[in-house]
């Protein structure tokens, strides 16, 4: 297992550094740079720009360095803490998005966990109870999930949330906290405001890992095994514990993977409707203004959450069920 | 008696890895000044690489004795392992692959009993015949398979027998 672990661990670094290099190339691809964009702003507010000034600038900020130059002094400052310089808000990164990363992560983390606790006892009920009434109903409910946006569903959750619970809408925590030092009445804030986000960006990963759940649930509560469990008079609980349900239990693991990446995008669009202090609609400026050590910094953190979210289901996967697959042929 | 053993060209991917993981973590410890939280992440990676290699070291240094009576292991430097057939009291065959579709990858096969215990991977010379060798001492014990180590030995092509609360041999 140590040696799994430690092969998995260097696919995971390798696969970040990959990730670190497709970023800084993409965010570079727009012609121009961020100095291009913000001249281009002032001219249309009909403000002219010395030309020594630009290039005085350019060689301020590093853009007028090759860009690998530019990607290594980047990749390094990354490992070392030191996540750039924002060129919109004149500051170092890390004092510009403050607490977003952590309340993004709060936020995606509460997400994945509101999705496992409500899909599973649904899922396994919806298997065991298969054309009943309450099957039927949360099928209903899962499909309309699937098929409702999120920004939609987010409207509607801050109009009800305001008028049913009287809880502001469009923030993450009440406004005298915003940008104020953690406290426990911050924090207690965050929570109270958490739940409508979390419902929104939440259902549709919800209703897709009810559905899986089912159908795999289903499809070992019709095998062999489980016909001879019953003839031997296994008790039903028992039986559907200790063997479909555990068999059943792998792809709903190995969705975590799939689950982080799905939540996170989910969650920039939410963020940007709901005006959340998240990520997200920093990201967007960020990207809009081309200010490319802030947007970087963003997607890297990002990429960090979804290749650890893959790293963890692969390693649950490896611990409950190491069997050889199909097509697999061990070396 | 056979004598197995590890060959280099299996283990070269191993050490590879060990020095690339070791590399990739170990020079920002190294030359720059990291921030705490990253400090502590690249410390553990480096420890685990450090322990992957040792691993890989020693795995390749050593050699496996099958006789009629057991299994003997020689590493330099450590006394000589013994792990007679007759006292196995557990065995596990466990596939692991990095890949997301779980292909390729390799065995490894964990035998316990006598106050010892053996761990051995595909690599090694022979694997099957000594997984064969092993579930037949299994079958001779009489010991409970888990589901994924019985479905393991069936696609090397040793058939457990298997009943709803395990399999046994």
């Amino acid at each position: 297992m140590l040696v799994y672990l430690a092969r998995r661990v260097l696919t995971m670094l390798l696969t970040l550094l990959v990730i670190s290099a497709l970023v800084f190339v993409i965010i570079q691809l727009p012609p121009g740079d961020y100095l291009t964009s913000y001249i281009a702003q002032l001219e249309a507010q009909g403000e002219i720009v010395a030309r020594e000034r630009i290039e005085f600038l350019r060689q301020q900020y590093g853009l007028d360095r090759p860009m690998i130059e530019q990607y290594a002094v980047w990749v390094f400052g990354l490992v070392q803490g030191d996540l750039g310089y924002s060129f919109e808000y004149s500051r170092p990164v890390s004092e510009v998005v403050g607490d977003r990363l952590l309340l993004s992560l709060v936020l995606n983390f509460s997400t994945v966990l509101f999705i496992y606790i409500v899909a599973f006892p649904i899922g396994v009920y919806s298997a065991t109870h298969q054309y009943s009434w309450g099957d039927h109903g949360l099928t209903f409910l899962g499909f309309l999930g699937l098929a409702t946006p999120n920004f939609l569903l987010a409207l509607i959750m801050m109009y009800l949330a305001n008028v049913w619970f009287g809880t502001s809408i469009g923030t993450l925590m009440a406004e005298e906290f915003i940008d104020q030092p953690w406290s426990v009445d911050k924090a207690m804030s965050v929570l109270a405001h958490l739940w409508i986000p979390v419902i929104v960006i939440g259902t549709s990963g919800t209703a897709g890992m009810i559905r899986r759940l089912r159908a795999n649930l289903l499809d070992e509560l019709q095998k062999q095994y489980v016909v001879t469990g019953r003839a031997k008079g296994l008790p039903p609980g028992r039986l559907l514990v200790r063997y479909p349900l555990r068999m059943a239990l792998n792809p709903f693991v190995a969705d975590i993977g799939n689950l982080l990446p799905q939540v996170v995008s989910g969650s920039v669009i939410v963020s940007a409707v709901m005006s959340l202090q998240t990520t997200g609609p920093m990201l967007l400026s960020a990207l809009q203004s081309q200010d490319m050590y802030l947007a970087g910094s963003f997607l890297m953190f990002l990429a960090v959450l979804t290749v650890v979210g893959m790293f963890l289901s692969d390693v649950l996967l490896a611990v409950l069920d190491p069997r050889i697959r199909m097509h697999g042929k061990a070396g | 008696m056979s004598v197995h053993h590890y060959p280099f060209g299996a283990m070269a991917g191993d050490y590879a890895r060990a020095t690339l993981g070791l590399g990739l973590v170990g020079l920002p410890l190294a030359f720059g000044e990291t921030a705490p939280p990253v400090t502590a992440l690249l410390a553990a990676a480096s420890v685990l690489f450090v322990i992957y290699a040792l691993i890989t070291v020693r795995r390749h240094v050593t050699r496996l004795e099958i006789t009629d009576a057991g299994i003997r292991t020689l590493s330099p430097g450590t006394r000589p392992g013994v792990l007679a057939w007759q006292d196995i009291k557990r065995l596990t065959l466990c596939h692991y692959s990095t890949r997301r579709d779980r292909s390729g990858g390799w065995l490894q096969l964990r035998l316990k009993g006598g106050g010892g215990s053996l761990c051995i991977d595909s690599r090694l010379e022979d694997f099957d015949r000594i997984a064969a060798r092993a579930s037949a001492a299994a079958r001779c014990n009489g010991l409970n398979l888990d589901h994924a180590t019985a479905h393991n030995l069936q696609r090397l092509g040793l058939e457990p027998a298997a009943d709803h609360d395990g399999v046994r041999w």
